[in-house]
C-alpha cells in the first residue's frame, strides 16, 4: 500500500515539475481598470502617451497548471494584441510593441500601464498575450473559455497599417475629413465622433517630416 | 463726476489689455505680418497675401479657419506653407503643423493668392472687408493646442481694402470739456 501511494506522489510530483513555470491560459487573470471605454492614439513610432494616460491599465496574476504563481517572467514577454476579427492592428516588432511595467513577482503579479502602444491600424478591442500565450478567462485545463477581450479603442495615424507614415495614410485621412469626406471612426484619433482639425493635427505632427515609423 | 471718468478710463486700459492678448488669425498684406490695409492694385495684378495665427502665446499644432473674399479681388490659390491640410481657404482651410510652433510669435498658415479686381480706389471698392472667419467645414475658428491638441477658439481680424479715412470733426478743448460738464 506504501509503494502505491509513493508511487502515486511520485507521479503528482513529477506532473507538479512538468507544469512549473508553463503559463496556465484560463488561470491567470487579468483585472482590467478601465475608465470608460478608452481611446488610445498610437503611432509606429510609439511616441504617444502611455496607456494609464489614456485612462486604461491592466493587472496581471501568472499562475501555472498547478496554481502556482511563475515569479520573474519578464516584462517585455507581455503584450497586447487585437481582438477584433474585422479589424487589423499591425505590431512594430512583434512583442516590443507594448510591455508590463515589471517583470512577475514572487506572487507573479505584474501591470502593464506606463508602456506605448507602437502600431498601426485601427481596432476595437484588446487581449493581453505572455509568452505568446493568449490569455483566456477563467477556467479548468483544457482552457476552453473565451480569450480575454477588453474594450478598449486603438488609432493610429498609420491608417493603412504599413508601420510607415506616408502619403497614402494622409490620402486616407483626407477621404475621411469634412466637408466632402465620409466619416470613419479610423480617422476620429481622439474618438469623439467628429473629424476635425485636432485630428488633423495630430496626423500632420506624426506625417513630419521626419516620417515616423518603427523604431 | 471725477472719479466716474477715472473708473471710465481704467475699465478702458483694461479692455485694450485684455483685447491686446486675444488670439486671433488675420490676413496681412506683408510677409513681416503687419500690413492690415491695401490700395487696389491693378485689374488683372495677381498678389499674395499672408495669413497667421497670432498671439496664441502657447504653441500650436494645427489651425482651423476660412477667408470670405471681398470683390475687390478674385482668390486664385492657396500657396502651401505646411504639409499637411485640407481644404482651400474661400471654403475653409484646417493645417497642421509637422511639429509644434512657437505660438507666442506669429506663425505663417497659408499664403493666399489672388487677383485684383480693382485698379484704384473708388466706389465700390472703398472699404472692401477680408474677414477671417469660421471654417463651416468643422464650424471652427482658431488653433489646436500643444501637446493636448484641445480647440482654442480665436477672434478672425479684419483686413481692408481701400481704407476710408476715420471721419474727424473739428472742436475745441472748451466743448471737449463741456462734454464731461467741466
Amino acid at each position: 500500500m506504501s509503494k502505491v501511494v509513493f508511487f502515486a506522489a511520485s507521479l503528482l510530483l513529477v506532473a507538479g515539475v512538468a507544469f512549473a513555470g508553463i503559463i496556465n491560459p484560463c488561470g491567470s487573470p487579468v483585472i482590467p481598470h478601465l475608465t470608460g471605454t478608452p481611446c488610445y492614439f498610437a503611432c509606429p513610432q510609439g511616441d504617444t502617451q502611455t496607456i494609464i494616460g489614456a485612462g486604461f491599465w491592466f493587472e496581471f496574476t501568472m499562475n501555472d497548471a498547478s496554481g502556482n504563481p511563475i515569479p520573474a517572467i519578464s516584462g517585455v514577454d507581455f503584450w497586447l494584441i487585437d481582438c477584433d476579427a474585422t479589424k487589423d492592428m499591425s505590431l512594430c516588432a512583434g512583442s516590443a510593441s507594448s510591455n508590463a511595467d515589471s517583470s512577475t513577482n514572487s506572487a507573479g503579479k505584474t501591470t502593464m500601464s506606463l508602456t506605448t502602444l507602437a502600431v498601426g491600424g485601427c481596432v476595437t478591442g484588446l487581449s493581453p498575450v505572455v509568452q505568446g500565450v493568449v490569455l483566456q478567462q477563467p477556467g479548468t485545463i483544457p482552457c476552453v473559455t473565451a480569450v480575454y477581450c477588453f474594450n478598449v479603442k486603438v488609432r493610429s495615424c498609420d491608417l493603412n497599417g504599413d508601420l510607415l507614415m506616408n502619403s497614402q495614410d494622409v490620402a486616407i485621412f483626407s477621404s475621411h475629413y469634412p466637408p466632402t469626406g465620409t466619416y470613419d471612426t479610423c480617422s476620429d484619433f481622439d474618438c469623439n465622433s467628429i473629424i476635425n482639425s485636432q485630428d488633423l493635427a495630430r496626423m500632420a505632427f506624426h506625417y513630419g517630416p521626419p516620417q515616423h515609423k518603427c523604431q | 463726476m471725477r472719479i466716474a471718468t477715472l473708473v471710465f478710463a481704467a475699465l478702458m486700459v483694461t479692455a485694450v489689455a485684455v483685447s491686446a492678448q486675444t488670439p486671433y488669425i488675420a490676413v496681412y498684406f506683408n510677409s513681416g505680418f503687419s500690413q492690415e490695409a491695401k490700395d487696389c492694385q491693378g485689374v488683372g495684378v495677381f498678389d499674395t497675401w499672408y495669413v497667421a495665427a497670432v498671439n496664441f502665446n502657447m504653441f500650436l499644432a494645427g489651425a482651423d479657419f476660412a477667408i470670405q473674399y471681398p470683390p475687390a479681388v478674385t482668390w486664385i490659390s492657396d500657396l502651401q506653407v505646411w504639409t499637411v491640410f485640407q481644404g482651400t481657404t474661400p471654403s475653409g482651410y484646417s493645417v497642421g503643423f509637422p511639429f509644434p510652433q512657437n505660438g507666442f510669435s506669429p506663425i505663417p498658415l497659408v499664403k493666399p493668392m489672388v487677383m485684383w479686381n480693382c485698379a484704384e480706389c473708388v466706389a465700390p471698392w472703398l472699404n472692401n472687408q477680408i474677414k477671417v472667419v469660421a471654417n463651416p467645414a468643422t464650424n471652427f475658428l482658431g488653433g489646436v493646442g500643444y501637446p493636448l491638441f484641445d480647440l482654442v477658439p480665436s477672434e478672425g481680424l479684419t483686413a481692408l481694402i481701400c481704407p476710408l479715412p476715420i471721419a474727424t470733426e473739428q472742436t475745441t478743448w472748451g466743448q471737449v470739456k463741456a462734454v464731461y460738464g467741466e
